[in-house]
């Protein structure tokens, strides 16, 4: 396809053209030749000859001379081609921890298709056309040998990858983003929705089923727990992700209970007084009052300057997205579980006569910290209570699923991009402006040869 | 429509022939024609067709029988009229006639003046060859025979003079008188015709030539600028014109020099117009003529 940076020439160009056409139209033909018994007398006047033939009478002239206008007009109007593009192109995003069945799954959104692979981790490696099956079999071969071994990967740096495919199409017209992935929150990122702005289209996404955790030994396998409050479906989902039942319907104690704010229901109120002396209770932000003081592990204060929220320290293990701060600091006879970066507790832990009480000074399922992959850490540690084990990453972080909130971010909304919109910028069009420069100067030779010679007498 | 033309279709070569001679000579001044002889022979009997200005009355008196004089110089003077039938002849003003068509109606009309005066005439031409189509003679009918034969002349060829006029200095046997009508658009300026003509001069024969030309070929018409060609010539076209000064200028020194160099042989050179009447060009021929 010809793209003309500067339409105004050619269309110049294709009106001077006209102006020939209209002179041979307006223009009396000449007279025919007229006989005389001898030229002896006669002399040859160019002058003659350049007015008669200035009328140009000449067919084969005439046309030379709209197409040599034409053509200045071309060379001034900047023309580029580009080689015309077909059909629709399919990236695929790969995680490269994904099981042998995603594997196959990519296989088959590739089948038939022209595409590029991008298998990621924390990186990205790219793959195009007839790399691409050798890519997918050492896949196959490492994910089957390997088995579920749990692996970091990065939604963020998948989709950063994205912004230069463009260069590896320039044949397709549009292309088409597929996401083949256990869609856990240990692939999602803070840098996750501005990578995912970067393409402009949607992002289909083929969930792989996560393969089965592995449950830490210190881990009961039969500790339960039941949470109360805003924010809970998160900690649940964590409880679960480490290894714990989560219970829902009140019953005999849990191991664990949840109370994550003040406005809590009545069950929760009933559950709180109903824990027995093996039962940890956590409370966190606004359910503080319902610890009597000398069990809580924490000694409010009045929030006149509130700090802003950190990320949180859990033996080393920060964890980010706290929507609030607490004012306060842990009471006389409470240990610290977590700090805020700059020292101050954030989760305090106090054992009593009747049980172990945890307070967080956050809540515990608001903000962006559920989206941290750290989180099920937190909420492992918070839900250990009063024990003083060191933290550590449990098996299966990576497997949290992520909600239908960061799967909608991910899927986004339209279809395939347009790949020249993409290459709007930096176009890959080859110029003709010489091309047709130069083709102007063979016409304008032509048509001076053809005029010169027909004004020559012979 | 022009008179010629009207002339043309009414009666063709003869009327044309016959309308100059008449208009000749209505404006001749009875000046002695020179070249009919005066010289009285002698008597021979009357013949129907003759004229009854020569019939002897006295001797008819004399004798109650008819009989007419016949004078010396009407049974010797032998002329020719030779004609340039080349392709050059066939050209034409606008609305005038062809410098061969003018000629054939010269050549008819000097036929008509000399056989009345009682000379012989014959015809040839040259153009696609040298030809003498008619033998000179004087007797009764032979006008006929000439204006046939001129009426036949086509133009063809592009070939010189000086054949035709070896032929005809061949065939006069005595002193003659030759009239060519020509353009004189020959090669080498006519140098052969010139020489040719210089030499039948030389040997006593009477020559005059009658030079017939267009205007559009002495250039005293305008014309537009346009391109040129020869239809004889294969060379190709010119672009010029031929109503400029340059022009006329060219066309007047050659045939001034064609002039000169037969005045030098003593060789008469009447140059025509065909735009003009025939008769004004006899006059002109006879004022050659006068004694």
């Amino acid at each position: 396809m010809i793209d003309v940076a500067r339409p105004g020439f050619l269309i110049a160009g294709a009106l001077l053209a006209l102006v020939p056409l209209v002179l041979h139209l307006l223009a009396r033909r000449p007279g025919r030749p007229v006989p005389l018994p001898t030229l002896r007398f006669v002399e040859p006047s160019i002058r003659t000859a350049l007015r008669l033939q200035r009328r140009p009478s000449d067919i084969l002239l005439l046309v030379f001379r709209m197409l040599l206008l034409v053509a200045i007009g071309a060379a001034f109007s900047e023309p580029s081609w580009t080689p015309a593009r077909h059909g629709t192109a399919t990236v695929l995003l790969l995680d490269a921890a994904v099981p042998a069945a995603g594997i196959d799954s990519a296989r088959r959104a590739l089948d038939g298709t022209t595409g590029v692979l991008i298998v990621f981790d924390t990186a990205a490696a790219t793959f195009t056309n007839t790399a691409i099956p050798a890519a997918l079999d050492s896949l196959r071969e490492n994910a089957t040998a390997t088995g579920s071994a749990p692996k970091r990967s990065s939604f963020a740096t998948a989709l950063a990858a994205l912004a230069g495919v463009h260069a590896l199409l320039p044949a397709a017209d549009s292309a088409r983003a597929v996401l083949v992935t256990v869609p856990r929150h240990g692939a999602w990122g803070r840098g996750v929705p501005a990578a995912r702005a970067t393409w402009p289209g949607g992002v289909e996404l083929i969930e792989v089923p996560a393969p089965p955790l592995e449950r830490r030994a210190d881990v009961a396998a039969s500790r339960t727990a039941r949470v109360h409050g805003a924010g809970a479906v998160y900690v649940r989902a964590a409880l679960e992700a480490v290894g714990y039942r989560v219970v829902a319907e009140p019953g005999p104690d849990v191991d664990v209970l949840f109370v994550l704010d003040a406005g809590t229901s009545a069950a929760a109120e009933g559950d709180f007084e109903a824990a027995g002396p093996d039962v940890t209770v956590v409370v966190a932000g606004s359910a503080l009052p319902l610890v009597p003081s000398d069990q809580a592990p924490w000694r409010a204060a009045a929030a006149t300057d509130p700090l802003p929220p950190t990320p949180i320290d859990i033996g080393g293990v920060l964890v980010a997205g706290a929507a609030a701060r607490g004012a306060g600091d842990a009471a006389a006879g409470a240990h610290v579980i977590a700090h805020w970066l700059d020292g101050r507790p954030a989760v305090a832990a106090r054992e009593s006569e009747r049980s172990c009480v945890v307070y967080s000074a956050t809540p515990l399922g608001a903000g962006e910290l559920p989206l941290d992959p750290a989180y099920p850490l937190l909420i492992q540690r918070v839900a250990a209570g009063c024990s003083r084990g060191t933290a550590a990453a449990p098996a299966g972080t990576d497997a949290q699923p992520l909600d239908a909130g960061a799967l909608a971010l991910l899927r986004g909304s339209g279809g395939a991009v347009a790949l020249r919109e993409a290459t709007a910028a930096g176009s890959t069009g080859r110029p003709l402006a010489r091309a047709a420069l130069l083709v102007a100067l063979l016409l304008a030779g032509v048509e001076t040869w053809l005029a010169y010679r027909r004004t020559v007498p012979r | 429509m022009s008179t010629w033309s009207l002339l043309e279709r009414l009666g063709g070569l003869e009327l044309l022939a016959r309308t100059a001679v008449q208009g000749f000579l209505t404006g001749l001044h009875r000046a002695p024609y020179r070249g009919a002889g005066q010289d009285f022979f002698g008597h021979r009997a009357y013949q129907q067709g003759d004229e009854p200005r020569h019939i002897d009355w006295r001797l008819f008196g004399r004798s109650d029988r008819l009989f007419v004089r016949e004078y010396r110089e009407d049974a010797n003077l032998q002329a020719y009229l030779i004609v340039d039938t080349s392709l050059s002849m066939d050209f034409a003003d606008p609305d005038g006639p062809t410098k061969l068509r003018y000629a054939q109606v010269m050549a008819g009309a000097l036929a008509h003046i000399m056989l009345a005066a009682g000379d012989a005439v014959g015809l040839a031409s040259f153009g696609a060859g040298a030809r003498v189509h008619v033998p000179a003679r004087s007797r009764r009918g032979h006008l006929h025979d000439l204006l046939l034969e001129l009426e036949r002349l086509r133009a063809e060829g592009g070939g010189g003079a000086a054949g035709t006029l070896e032929l005809v200095g061949g065939v006069l046997r005595r002193r003659g008188r030759v009239v060519v009508l020509t353009d004189m658009l020959e090669e080498n300026a006519a140098g052969e015709t010139v020489d040719a003509l210089g030499r039948m001069r030389a040997r006593g024969d009477e020559v005059i030539v009658l030079r017939p030309l267009t205007r559009t070929e002495e250039g005293t018409v305008q014309r537009r600028a346009a391109v040129f060609y020869d239809p004889e010539a294969r060379a190709g076209a010119v672009h010029g014109s031929v109503s400029d000064p340059g022009y006329r200028a060219r066309v007047q020194a050659y045939y001034d020099d064609i002039g000169r160099r037969l005045r030098e042989r003593d060789v008469e050179y009447v140059p025509l117009s065909t735009a003009d009447p025939v008769e004004h060009a006899l006059r002109a021929w006879l004022s050659t003529r006068l004694v």
